[in-house]
């Protein structure tokens, strides 16, 4: 395969240069919530430790300093700071393959039962700080590593426990067109079962934390985590064109302040500073790499980021390839909700939701689909032009690897795009292999390169193409 | 000794289906068949074939989800389950739950459903799981082209809770030492129970007790009693390498076994109240959210007692991450309550039962010294 640079990109030595200046904030955010919790708890202030996608409005109703197992999961993962705490939960009886995340949350809680609640105190062990010990623990149900693991940390360090409920709807449009989402009863009953669900979160958090939540940051949560959408979409739209504004290497760092700090001014600050960065780049006609005016590929990321091994996201350079666009971290543009959040907040976030769920069930039924993942991924392989696509096989993920398959074979039968399935996982680097992988991706994207040729002589214009 | 003849429920099931009934596969526990029965359908419950390959399923679905799910899809691929008319799965489990629309994008059933089902216990769940099975009344009504009225319900619910009564009482037969029925035999039984209309496996189930109580009973040496706890097993390989190392299982908490009839669906002068609060509060099982051990797991405590244990086996199926997540704190309350506990995981393969037995006869004769 040509290569288009002398630098040689795509080092497994895990510092991957990120072409934003924004997205390099990511990582001050991060140490700054964690020494949030750090400080809380020395303050005797609550901490809670929570699963990603818990009510952030809520949370900041009450004033939490909240800490997100999962991500700080991915941060060790990305400093090779996982294997001892794997091992420890695999030692306790907990199967090896769970969620690596899990097994990494699980070790740590099980350090910190060691240290009696402390926080394992050296840099070699645990990064930045560490994660302060929680008061309260929030799961949430959208996948199974979601509540029993938030259960199972609970029952290890005896804190209480709850969880927050997720619907889920699946439609059928093969052998059932109307869409539940169109029926007003149903609507009803989903938005009324998340607004129960919020209340009985609260009042549980108010009695756990003996205060009750102020409905004024609610609302201002809410107007913010709205405002912080508008922007994060804004981002993704103005990545649509060519060359390719701000890579995924950028996004998998970006996604940080949307799903940790969500209804904060800090998450809306960082997305418009983001949204005029990319904006900038675009009207500048910055390329990614450097050495060309335009990508010569343009590829789509499937699925969660590969944080053994960032370095692939470069790697792909070296070969005038660009990660345009990944699904996993998009977000659609915010619908405005029927009730003003300033009279009912709680209906106004069921209805958010509501919407965005219908969203999702109406793109995938334009595709004569079920599967709303499968949606959103034809539709930006189109949108982004894109001339192959890597599905990222998680071996320990099953909500974001089941499907895959599928996925792959609506790409093929609606598009042609090449696809490459690649293994790895979240957590765990004995799943691993850079070499392999890298193997792998110049293999296909030879493929990507004789796909593109042929649909050019064809006389269809390449998408990586102008 | 002659062991029980079981009838094949897939014969049943493609005998039906040629005379028009409308067969309605499904995974879980958490199916209200009620519904189903009620509707004039045939509740089916899916189970896979262990040991064959699952080739052409790779093709569509993926290697590391649950092998059960995996080989189900394959027998799909392969004709076996071609008498199949429709399918209900739900969020039961993550590998059910995403695997839907593979599932109903390569099975097309003619009719297909999924319910969204509460993880919690809770006020707001109950009001939840109504709206779904209003929903899920309304679709089969629609499916079958019947009005599925109140009373239609009312007949269905009492003929289920009487196949639940038959099934426990088969088990009662268990508590007698030597048990009068082996493990095998059960399974069998309450597989092919689960395929049938229910009225059939009334009918079923009372031949089968029966006969077990006209002189069936097993002599047996052994000394050991099991209890065995996990999720899908649907077959009886397993369970005859365990018998064969020395030990009775006489009692289990399998979604394939005693999870299906612990009890009844109160009668409410509103059916739907009973069916929502039977779903909602009575199926004990890892996937539903429950606050404390206590809670959790105290149900096993109760068998092993009543049908008097001496050890249990858990059974974790590979990729199976709700009884992964629970299988060390059950570990521990077992053994907190002097139960001994052996794990072993399978891959829904043939290949593991060399590793079982080894196991298994360690742990027998460890029991057997106690």
């Amino acid at each position: 395969m040509e290569r288009v640079t002398q630098r040689q990109l795509g080092g497994e030595d895990q510092r991957v240069e990120k072409t934003t200046r924004t997205t390099k904030l990511v990582s001050e955010l991060e140490k700054m919530q964690i020494r949030w919790a750090l400080e809380a708890a020395d303050k005797g202030e609550p901490v809670a430790w929570c699963m990603v996608g818990v009510q952030p409005e809520i949370i900041r109703g009450f004033g939490i300093a909240d800490v997100y197992p999962e991500n700080y999961a991915a941060i060790a993962s990305a400093k090779r700071q996982v294997v001892p705490y794997l091992e420890r939960a695999e030692s306790e009886g907990f199967p090896a393959f769970l969620c690596s995340y899990a097994r990494y949350g699980l070790g740590y809680t099980y350090r910190m039962l060691e240290l009696s609640g402390g926080v394992p105190p050296s840099p070699e062990e645990v990064p930045w700080g560490g994660m302060a010990r929680p008061d309260i623990i929030l799961g949430r149900a959208q996948c199974e590593p979601g509540y029993k693991w938030f259960q199972a940390m609970g029952k290890i360090l005896d804190v209480p426990v709850f969880i927050h409920e997720e619907k889920c709807i699946r439609i059928a449009p093969g052998s059932n067109p109307v869409l539940p989402y169109d029926d007003p009863e149903f609507r009803e009953a989903l938005i009324s079962a998340e607004i129960q669900d919020n209340k009985d979160m609260i009042a549980w958090l108010s009695e756990k934390l003996g205060r009750k939540i102020d409905w004024d940051r609610v609302i201002e949560a809410f107007y913010r985590h709205n405002e912080m959408r508008r922007l994060w979409n804004g981002v993704f739209e103005l990545r649509k064109s060519m060359p390719s504004p701000m890579p995924s290497e950028d996004m998998v760092s970006a996604l940080y302040p949307g799903y940790c700090l969500g209804g904060t001014q800090e998450a809306v600050d960082f997305y418009a500073k983001l949204y005029d960065e990319v904006k900038e780049r675009l009207e500048k006609k910055l390329c990614v790499i450097p050495e060309l005016s335009q990508e010569k590929y343009r590829l789509f990321w499937g699925g969660i980021g590969i944080w053994q091994y960032t370095g692939l996201y470069k790697y792909v350079q070296n070969f005038g390839a660009v990660f345009v666009t990944e699904n996993q971290y998009y977000r659609d543009a915010f619908v405005e909700t029927d009730t003003d959040p300033q009279k009912d907040p709680l209906r106004a976030i069921a209805e958010r939701h509501f919407y965005d769920a219908k969203i999702g069930a109406d793109r995938a039924r334009r595709f004569g689909t079920g599967d709303i993942r499968a949606g959103l991924v034809l539709e930006m392989l189109d949108s982004y032009r894109c001339d192959g696509a890597f599905l990222h096989f998680l071996i320990s993920c099953r909500p974001v690897v089941i499907g895959w398959t599928h996925t792959y074979n609506l790409i093929r039968d609606e598009s042609g795009i090449p696809t490459m399935s690649l293994e790895s996982d979240m957590c765990d680097p004995r799943s691993v292999s850079p070499a392999d992988i890298r193997n792998k991706t110049e293999a296909f994207l030879e493929m990507v390169a004789t796909y593109q040729q042929a649909r050019e002589k064809a006389g269809g214009s390449a998408p990586g193409k102008a | 000794m002659a062991g029980l003849t079981i009838p094949s429920r897939v014969e049943r099931a493609r005998v039906l289906h040629r005379q028009g009934k409308k067969i309605v596969g499904y995974f879980c526990c958490y199916t209200p068949v009620e519904l189903i029965t009620a509707a004039g359908l045939v509740p089916y419950r899916l189970t896979g074939s262990m040991g064959e390959l699952t080739a052409r399923a790779d093709g569509f679905v993926e290697p590391v989800m649950c092998p059960f799910v995996r080989s189900v899809f394959e027998m799909r691929l392969n004709g076996q389950y071609d008498f199949i008319d429709g399918l209900v799965m739900g969020n039961t489990c993550d590998t059910i739950n995403f695997s839907y629309t593979a599932f109903d994008d390569y099975w097309k059933p003619e009719f297909s459903h999924f319910l969204d089902i509460p993880h919690k216990v809770t006020e707001a769940a109950r009001t939840y799981y109504r709206s779904e099975f209003d929903r899920f009344r309304q679709a089969l009504a629609q499916y079958n082209s019947v009005e599925l009225s109140d009373e239609a319900l009312r007949q269905a619910i009492t003929r289920h809770n009487e196949n639940r009564a038959r099934q426990r009482e088969l088990y009662e037969l268990r508590k007698d030492e030597p048990p009068s029925v082996s493990a095998s035999e059960v399974l069998n039984t309450v597989i092919c129970n689960l395929g049938l209309p229910v009225d059939e496996g009334n009918r079923l189930l009372d031949d089968a007790i029966a006969r077990i109580k006209s002189g069936h009973a097993r002599q047996s040496g052994k000394k050991v009693r099991l209890l065995l706890w996990g999720g899908q097993l649907d077959n009886t390989k397993v369970l005859d390498t365990i018998e064969d190392c020395g030990a009775n299982i006489v009692v289990d908490d399998l979604c394939t076994g005693y999870r299906n009839f612990r009890q009844d669906v109160e009668t409410t002068p509103d059916p739907m109240a009973g069916l929502t609060g039977f779903y909602s509060d009575a199926q004990i099982c890892a996937r539903t959210y429950r606050d404390n051990v206590s809670e959790r797991f105290s149900h096993i405590k109760d068998l092993a007692r009543d049908f008097k244990v001496d050890g249990a086996i858990l059974y974790l199926l590979r990729y199976c991450d709700i009884n992964g997540f629970d299988m060390p704190f059950l570990r521990d309350y077992l053994e907190s309550i002097n139960i001994p506990v052996l794990v072993i995981e399978d891959d829904y393969s043939s290949g593991i039962l060399a590793q079982v037995r080894t196991r298994v006869q360690a742990f027998v004769e460890m029991l057997e010294q106690r």
